[in-house]
């Protein structure tokens, strides 16, 4: 009887050591989050309950404002961000992919090469760009002959942030898309050869829809990462100029643990913030999937 | 295939070639690999600029007619940032090493034995457990933040290296990539090892984990980018400078040098050697790991 137990529980010995790290950081913290917002707590003194209220700021029923106004204008720096780099970070990386499976000599070479910038850490390359854009003596402005002043006035300060994390990120999804690409069966390509089909019209009739999975998880995983956009702001531009960049990230961010460590407040715009991606992410999945059905 | 350089002149290859494609063939390829050149460059220029700078003294960085090789080639700047201890830069890359390879070594053990549950055994409620962990996904990360900072404080860990391990073990992603993988094991290779009176135990040491290597490669090197990259939670869990990681260290790191490029660039240079060299040797596994994946995902 005893060896029998024993037997059933072996699934449960295999389980258990993952289970208590997504209960206790993953499932917990949710809990904790919801319970959270819905308090006053700058974390050394005792959790005061204070309702709705917290909400209530963040969308500007009460207080002068101000708190609703920094909030939201985040939080569209965020989707500015995402609008603009998610698609940028799809479609240079396709373009890429496709010229280096055509060029086979080079191909594993090249993966590695473009490969690189993405692994060097965002602290990294916010510091080389600092000085490649810098106003007076960055090598930018002195091949352009001019002053542009890229980091500290807009609209240059995003697009030194949207050039600087499409040098960083190409890498990631070329990998990806060169990988499928290179898995599309040889017969198809050769097929649509015989066919008399141009290298663009294979390209969008046979490429395209046979990466179509690698492609719909590459765009939920940068979407999602745009969405987290954080270093970028902080360390190139400093949220900078007057909380021109300024992401929601570096707000809950400021709010929880610059100085004033608001966390009860951190915590209602943490939940708003990613009701927001996570409504924004489902909408995109399902019109892609929607797309890659028709 | 291996080339027989040795024996054929390059003539007869190009000649060979030529009569194998059309003049058109070769002129687009010509035009594409050109491109492809050009691309390489935007890529390769901004690195070599700024390692060419960490040799040039402060005052030919900022010259009106700068140079891409210095004048003089100098080391000053690397000596300065390694006798300051303001930014251990060893000691930063030394703990996000550790960490990065602890991460690893845990989360491949915790999540391919998860997966082995998942994927090979047979218990009530498996269904269901996987897919409450799968739905997590969903949660944005920026949700936990807070509350795990909260969670690791009253475990006593802030400034403690396994602040920024354990929250990473929770992650589903690999689990789920595991599980794929192990479903395609055949299970007559368990049943087989069974009747010799294997236990499970042995079953998943000895027989599947050795299948799954590949995708444990790639999951390995995906973790410990994770790992060394991570930005913002090594700043939360960490007060003191001595206990952060490169990535965070690094950035207050400019604040100290302001305008002094030539230190700038080296620290840059300095934090990217040490992933740069794991990177070249892991090159080959990691292209092959995503190959796999991709096939996976694909």
């Amino acid at each position: 009887m005893k060896r029998f137990n024993l037997k059933k529980a072996v699934p449960y010995l295999f389980l258990s050591p993952y289970m208590v790290f997504f209960i206790v950081f993953g499932m917990v913290p949710l809990v904790l989050c919801i319970v959270i917002s819905f308090t006053k707590w700058d974390y050394a003194s005792p959790m005061e309950w204070y309702g709705l209220n917290n909400f209530k700021l963040l969308f500007g029923a009460i207080g002068s404002g101000k708190v609703s106004k920094d909030f939201w204008q985040a939080v569209l720096h965020t989707l500015l961000f995402v609008v603009v780099e998610t698609p940028i970070l799809i479609i240079i990386p396709l373009l890429l992919a496709t010229l280096i499976a055509r060029c086979k000599a080079v191909r594993s070479f090249s993966m590695g090469f473009f490969y690189f910038p993405t692994i060097l850490s965002i602290t990294t390359v916010c510091i080389l760009w600092n000085f490649l854009l810098d106003t007076n003596s960055g090598i930018i402005n002195h091949l352009l002959g001019d002053t542009v002043p890229w980091l500290t006035q807009m609209p240059y300060a995003w697009m030194s942030i949207f050039f600087m994390s499409t040098w960083w990120g190409v890498g990631g999804n070329m990998i990806l898309y060169v990988a499928a690409i290179v898995n599309v069966p040889q017969e198809l390509i050769e097929a649509s050869k015989i066919d008399g089909a141009g290298a663009f019209k294979r390209f969008f009739i046979i490429i395209l829809p046979s990466i179509k999975t690698t492609l719909i998880y590459t765009i939920i995983t940068t979407t999602i990462g745009s969405f987290n956009m954080l270093g970028q702001a902080q360390v190139l531009t400093a949220g900078g100029p007057n909380n021109g960049t300024r992401t929601a990230m570096m707000i809950i961010y400021d709010t929880a643990f610059g100085g004033s460590n608001n966390f009860g407040r951190a915590c209602a715009m943490a939940l708003v913030f990613g009701a927001i991606m996570l409504a924004f992410t489902i909408a995109s999945y399902r019109i892609q999937v929607r797309n890659a059905e028709d | 295939m291996k080339f027989d350089v040795s024996k054929r002149s390059l003539k007869s290859r190009w000649l060979e070639y030529r009569n194998n494609h059309s003049a058109k063939h070769i002129i687009v390829s010509v035009a594409l690999y050109l491109a492809l050149f050009l691309c390489a460059m935007v890529i390769l220029l901004p690195s070599v600029w700024a390692v060419m700078t960490s040799f040039k003294e402060e005052t030919a960085v900022l010259d009106a007619n700068v140079t891409l090789f210095p004048k003089k080639w100098i080391l000053d700047n690397y000596k300065d940032i390694l006798a300051n201890h303001n930014v251990p830069i060893f000691t930063w890359f030394w703990n996000s090493l550790k960490i990065a390879v602890t991460n690893v070594v845990l989360y491949l053990l915790i999540a391919s034995m998860a997966a082995y549950a998942f994927s090979r055994l047979k218990f009530k409620g498996r269904e269901v457990l996987f897919w409450i962990a799968m739905s997590s996904m969903m949660i944005p990360g920026v949700i936990n933040i807070i509350p795990n900072y909260v969670i690791i404080d009253k475990l006593g860990l802030v400034d403690n290296m396994f602040a920024m391990v354990l929250p990473g073990l929770g992650g589903i992603g690999g689990v789920f990539l595991l599980r794929q993988f192990m479903k395609n094991i055949p299970t007559s290779y368990d049943e087989s090892a069974r009747i010799d009176g294997a236990n499970e135990f042995q079953i998943y040491f000895k027989i599947i984990v050795p299948l799954c290597i590949p995708v444990l490669v790639t999951l390995a090197i995906f973790t410990f980018q994770g790992s060394w990259n991570d930005y913002v939670w090594p700043l939360i869990v960490t007060n003191s400078a001595q206990s952060r990681t490169l990535t965070a260290g690094l950035a207050t790191f400019s604040g100290s040098y302001a305008h002094q490029y030539g230190k700038q660039m080296a620290g840059a240079v300095l934090s990217a050697l040490p992933i740069l060299l794991v990177f070249i040797f892991g090159q080959k596994y990691f292209i092959k790991g995503i190959s796999i994946s991709g096939g996976v995902k694909g």
